[in-house]
């Protein structure tokens, strides 16, 4: 009944990708013992860090296009022989992520040593990172998915111990509380498809799953898309990617590790793991919901001017096209734009960091108050951060997906993927896809000229003279420059134009690579030039919007405040969900006080009045009984005293009554 | 030694109450002593019974089942036309009980700890601690009957005095709803006791108050009144199905299974903090371990068919214990209400009754007794220094109070289920077995889901209101009496969150002991319950 699960050996690389694993589970200890010293415990961790990154590096050239190696070990067993093991299941996919996640926590840790310098709390963020980095390791070494969700959830609680790592301030400490419910809503749909899996397969083991789970069974279609609910949470998909935003209260180089490059990566890598066994019925809901969302979280970018809302919607919207690839059957092209998206929105998230690090000290050093991340304060930062300027310029283009960039070669691939959806209904999948290239290109335009040309507008609203800027430091730059270098088309593909014979295609996917297409292209390239045209023609420096653009209100008319508060998704959700639960609890607490406990109360003097009345009938009845027999007794002593006067004659005579009496009640 | 340990565990604690009553007042600080010494005696002997347990004895229902075996005739009265009347000294463990007796004795230990600082009265404090202490581990080791009655009423009164004497300012109407309550629950109980006595036929003659014997069909003459060829009826009911359901109602009271939970809210605001410790820690464990024991061991054919509505009040209980503690202003309160929730998971994995769901049932009962315990001296440790415990009367503590936030993070995230505690594994067989189930319907496991997502929201909610923001406590004179951790509040602290760790990581410490007798009793109970 149970599946024999077999135990397999550790092998060396196993070995070293447990090595991997612990490694910033040692940096958290170390930084939590170690919190006295604060430079050389960051510096130990960086340290440990690097090592890992050279590990992981390691084993990618081991594994890469060879043997995939998988151990496995028995974890705890219940009842008699129902087992559950945890294991390591080394592959393509797996070492690929490896190399990612170690890369760019290595890079945030080089880039936190100076944007984190001046913070009290230094060494508790370290520790946290390292927690973090953990758990996500944990996720992509998992060979069955209940050790998968417990690191699934390991990553969530690490993520609200960063985005409320200033829980002094009551907005941080509110979007950590909001990030980790939504996620958990998602979580509870992967607890269920556990559930189905666990009772259809009696195994959680994904390489067992994929042997042995029947493609046309409907309750695996249920199950897929239940775990996919655990997706659209961590992966801040339609409807669950309202906590993203909030998100962005953490420190910025959080934001870049956590909310851009893996944790919401996490998602479309479950998809990944799990593609083998999902139903089409199920691929086609998934590809549905990541178009939407692809196209959601453009719009919303349209009208912030929080330059880290805008980049996270951004992010909502790469992962929309993830998801939305994997569910076109094409999950190597996902994991492809998971990978490019990673290195460009790291680079695009730390060259934020850089700006608004820049402007913090400068409001800091002239005893100014303005919001830093405010892109309506900026302007013209080009000559004041020229290198800034510069990877921000190369990672942005990126994110477009301008020919000669990253982000082109994976974003074709995926398109080229969604045209396989056209009948009926799935064609509004491509629609929404290629709509979102010309919206990306739009905001991402918008969003450069607004920040980077004209004049700059702080001396509109403070009384100084140009302002000028520090310098990013070495240890800023050199995580840029690599991430920026990350984000041309060189590192993935020889060919500028054709992203299909990629190395990380071709790695991951079993099937014959991607057809070229040269239609596809075309439109997309064509669609980033009318989208940067919009934009430019709106957004010049010369334009009036850009002239009045410091006094902008948020929003002024209906469509900008749809897209500037996010589709009030925030709003529906307060008024439909937690103002209900909110009004259940209510509601809830009144049964309990006003049904229940009145209910105990009312039968608690029930029984005291029944007491009182018991106590009445004792006192009157019983008591009286005992009073009128010791009367009785009394008188008939009294009489029986008469009686016995002595005199034989009455004695006879009463005898006599006496025995008449009992004759005449046995007759009787 | 071996054959007298259990007895060793029960009396000891009884020996203490003789000594602490013995001792002059004038020495009254030295009772705290000798109740410290007598857990600590416990605790070594608990580590001589984890030693000498056997886990390969499979079992439930039979006398080598158990181990530690002590099986003395106590009271043999011979009654006329009634029979002989014949109760024994029977005790015994097995991989279900071992595990409470460990619990309790590791939580009273920590409530020693806790009641460190008790000094009013605190010669009756100490020996109702102690007398409540016997009783409690005589409650898990009896085999017999009368004897797990016995110490089942032996809880209840110390218990009592020890919420209306020593609690806060409602607690005459705490106690006496308690006492009420629990007192009811035990009629019931009693009730099936007499009619399992009377129907249960000793081997030598006459009849028993053995469980085992209660057990075991053969046992029943055909025409005894709860025989299991099911002839007797009680309102047109079969008898059987009546005396399970009484004692169901009769240990759901003590689990608290909603309706019948409302005593637990007002004991707990009410009882000083070592006494919650106990009473959430262990003594709803006995409602659990009741049931198991007892109504489903004993009437498994019951058991069948009613366990669909053990698994409604269980979800019921998850779902309505976890909104009231979203509504919750006051911190322990809260707590208490989050204990209804999370022992509902207990009735849910039970009703399952597959592998899974009853080992995550036990497993919950063991976490949950180590994690809300923890969470109740949380709440002590604000108490003791304010006397206050509204959530809306405090804020940013996280600035005075890092370390005691450190604690509360780790033990709120523990009990919210996260993986890496203990909860966790217990959540996840429950779910995992509940699902799997043929007796539950699907949806009810599901709508259980719904209690992880409502504990993440109230302890969340909680620890951003009270923990993060501007530091801020509603009274000035507070402010000083804000400090961090004393070394012996983190001497309570360490071995609850150092267990909940490892038995989140490392299951197996624990499962080991059980994973035989879970095994024979899902058997056992799905074999002689569908068999009549």
């Amino acid at each position: 009944m149970n599946q024999e699960v077999t135990i397999l050996t550790l092998t060396s690389s196993t070995q070293l990708s447990l090595v991997v694993l612990f490694l910033p589970l040692l940096s958290f200890v170390i930084m939590n013992l170690w919190s006295k010293n604060r430079k050389l415990g960051s510096y130990v961790s960086s340290g440990l860090f690097f090592v890992n990154f050279i590990i992981a590096v390691f084993l990618f050239i081991t594994i890469w296009n060879g043997e995939p190696e998988h151990s496995r070990w028995l974890w705890f067993e219940i009842g008699s022989g129902i087992q559950f093991t945890s294991g390591v299941w080394l592959n393509n996919l797996t070492v690929l992520l490896l190399v990612l996640v170690t890369l760019v926590s290595f890079m945030v840790h080089l880039f936190s040593l100076e944007y984190m310098k001046d913070d009290k709390a230094y060494n508790r963020y370290f520790s946290f990172l390292g927690l973090f980095t953990f758990s996500m390791l944990g996720i992509v070494l998992s060979d069955n998915l209940l050790l998968m969700f417990v690191f699934w959830e390991l990553v969530g609680f690490s993520s609200y111990l960063l985005i409320g790592f200033w829980f002094h301030k009551e907005t941080a400490a509110k979007a950590s509380k909001k990030a980790f419910i939504v996620n958990r809503i998602g979580d509870l749909g992967f607890l269920v498809g556990l559930m189905i899996l666990w009772s259809n397969y009696n195994t959680l083991d994904l390489t067992t799953l994929i042997s042995s789970a029947e493609i046309t069974d409907p309750s695996l279609t249920l199950a897929t898309l239940c775990l996919f609910g655990g997706v659209i949470g961590k992966s801040a998909q339609f409807p669950l990617q309202v906590w993203l935003p909030d998100a962005m209260e953490g420190p910025t180089p959080v934001s870049a590790l956590i909310h851009a490059a893996t944790m919401v990566a996490a998602g479309v890598f479950l998809l990944a793991r799990i593609t083998p066994f999902i139903p089409i019925d199920a691929l086609h809901v998934i590809a549905l919901i990541g178009a939407i969302t692809a196209f959601m979280g453009g719009v919303a970018a349209l009208r912030q001017f929080d330059i880290k809302k805008i980049l996270a919607f951004s992010t909502i919207s790469q992962l929309g096209y993830m998801v939305m690839g994997v569910g076109a059957s094409a999950y190597d092209a996902a994991i492809f734009h998971l990978i490019t998206h990673a290195f460009f929105k790291a680079c695009l998230f730390l060259s934020a960091g850089a700006i608004i690090h820049s402007l913090h000290k400068f409001s800091h050093d002239n005893d100014a108050n303005f919001d830093a991340q405010d892109i309506r304060l900026m302007g013209g930062l080009r000559r004041s951060m020229p290198f800034t300027f510069w990877v921000f310029i190369v990672s942005s283009m990126a994110l477009v997906g301008v020919p000669l960039f990253s982000g082109f070669l994976s974003k074709e691939a995926i398109l080229i993927a969604s045209l396989s959806m056209t009948k009926g209904w799935q064609v509004i999948v491509p629609i929404l896809g290629f709509g979102s290239v010309l919206i990306t290109a739009f905001y991402v335009m918008r969003m450069l000229l607004i920040i980077f040309f004209g004049e700059n507008r702080l001396s509109n609203i403070i009384n100084t003279s140009y302002p000028s800027f520090s310098k990013v430091s070495l240890l800023m730059k050199i995580p840029l420059t690599l991430l920026a270098f990350s984000s041309l088309f060189i590192l993935f593909s020889p060919n500028p134009f054709d992203g299909s014979h990629s190395w990380i295609i071709n790695g991951l996917s079993n099937q014959l690579p991607i057809e070229h297409h040269s239609v596809v292209p075309a439109i997309s390239v064509m669609l980033v030039l009318l989208g940067m045209g919009l934009a430019y023609a709106k957004f010049k420096p010369s334009s009036k919007y850009i002239q009045q653009i410091h006094s902008e209100p948020d929003y002024k008319n209906l469509w900008q405040s749809l897209s500037f508060n996010n589709w009030h998704l925030d709003a529906i959700y307060d008024a439909v969900i937690i103002r209900q639960a909110i009004r259940i609890a209510d509601g809830i607490k009144m049964i309990e006080e006003k049904l229940i406990n009145r209910f105990i109360n009312y039968f608690a003097i029930f029984n005291v009045i029944l007491a009182k009345i018991l106590g009445l009938f004792d006192r009157y009845i019983v008591d009286g009984l005992v009073h009128f027999s010791a009367f009785a007794s009394n008188t008939i002593g009294w009489l029986s005293k008469n009686i016995q006067s002595g005199k034989a004659q009455t004695h006879i005579a009463w005898a006599g009554l006496g025995i008449l009496m009992i004759i005449i009640w046995l007759i009787l | 030694m071996n054959s007298v340990l259990l007895s060793l565990l029960i009396f000891i604690p009884l020996l203490g109450v003789f000594a602490v009553l013995v001792v002059p007042s004038t020495y009254k600080s030295s009772y705290k002593y000798i109740t410290l010494t007598i857990s600590l005696i416990q605790s070594i002997l608990a580590l001589v019974l984890y030693q000498g347990f056997d886990t390969s004895v499979v079992g439930v229902n039979t006398l080598d089942s158990f181990q530690f075996v002590e099986k003395v005739n106590w009271i043999s009265l011979q009654l006329g036309g009634f029979g002989k009347l014949s109760i024994d000294y029977f005790v015994g463990v097995d991989g279900i009980s071992i595990s409470m007796v460990l619990l309790s004795i590791l939580v009273i230990l920590v409530g020693v700890i806790s009641s460190w600082n008790v000094s009013e009265k605190a010669k009756g404090y100490f020996a109702l601690f102690l007398l409540l202490n016997s009783a409690i581990i005589g409650c898990f080791v009896a085999l017999d009957f009368f004897l797990f009655y016995l110490f089942f009423e032996f809880m209840l009164l110390p218990m009592y005095f020890l919420i209306g004497i020593w609690g806060g300012k409602r607690r005459e109407y705490a106690s006496i709803k308690f006492f009420l309550y629990t007192l009811l629950g035990s009629i019931f109980i009693l009730v099936v006791m007499i009619a399992l006595y009377i129907s249960v036929d000793h081997p030598d003659g006459g009849h028993t108050f053995s469980l085992l014997s209660m057990m075991d069909s053969s046992n029943y003459s055909s025409d005894a009144f709860l025989s299991l060829s099911g002839n007797h009826n009680i309102l047109g009911y079969p008898a059987r199905s009546v005396a399970f359901l009484l004692l169901f109602i009769g240990f759901a009271i003590k689990i608290p299974a909603v309706p019948v939970h409302t005593w637990l809210p007002d004991a707990h605001v009410q009882a000083p903090t070592a006494i919650s410790v106990i009473l959430a820690g262990i003594l709803l464990k006995i409602g659990g371990y009741g049931l198991i024991r007892i109504a489903y061991s004993i009437f498994p054919d019951a058991a069948i068919n009613y366990s669909w509505l053990v698994g409604f009040l269980g979800v019921v209980s998850i779902v309505y214990g976890a909104f009231n503690a979203l509504s919750c202003t006051d911190l322990k309160r809260l707590i208490a209400y989050s204990s209804v929730s999370h022992m509902g998971f207990v009735l849910l994995g039970l009703a399952s009754l597959t592998v899974e769901g009853v080992t995550g049932s036990i497993y919950q009962m063991f976490s949950h007794g180590i994690i809300s315990s923890g969470l109740f001296l949380l709440a002590g440790v604000i108490y003791d220094r304010t006397g206050d415990r509204l959530i809306d009367n405090y804020s940013g503590l996280a600035h005075k109070m890092p370390k005691y936030t450190v604690v509360v993070v780790m033990l709120f995230f523990a009990s919210l289920g996260l993986p890496g505690f203990s909860g966790f594994i217990a959540e996840v067989l429950v779910f995992l077995g509940a699902f799997k189930s043929e007796i539950l319907p699907k949806w009810m496991t599901i709508t259980a889901t719904l209690g992880l997502l409502l504990g993440a929201a109230y302890y969340l909610w909680t620890i951003q209101r009270m923990f993060f923001g501007k530091y801020f406590v509603r009274k000035s004179e507070w402010d000083n009496k804000m400090f961090d951790l004393t070394k012996r509040e983190y001497l309570m602290f360490i071995p609850l969150v150092f267990l909940a760790l490892l038995l989140g990581v490392f299951p197996h410490f624990l499962l080991d002991l059980m994973n035989t007798t879970i095994n024979a009793f899902v058997e056992f109970v799905h074999k002689t319950g569908i068999a009549q």
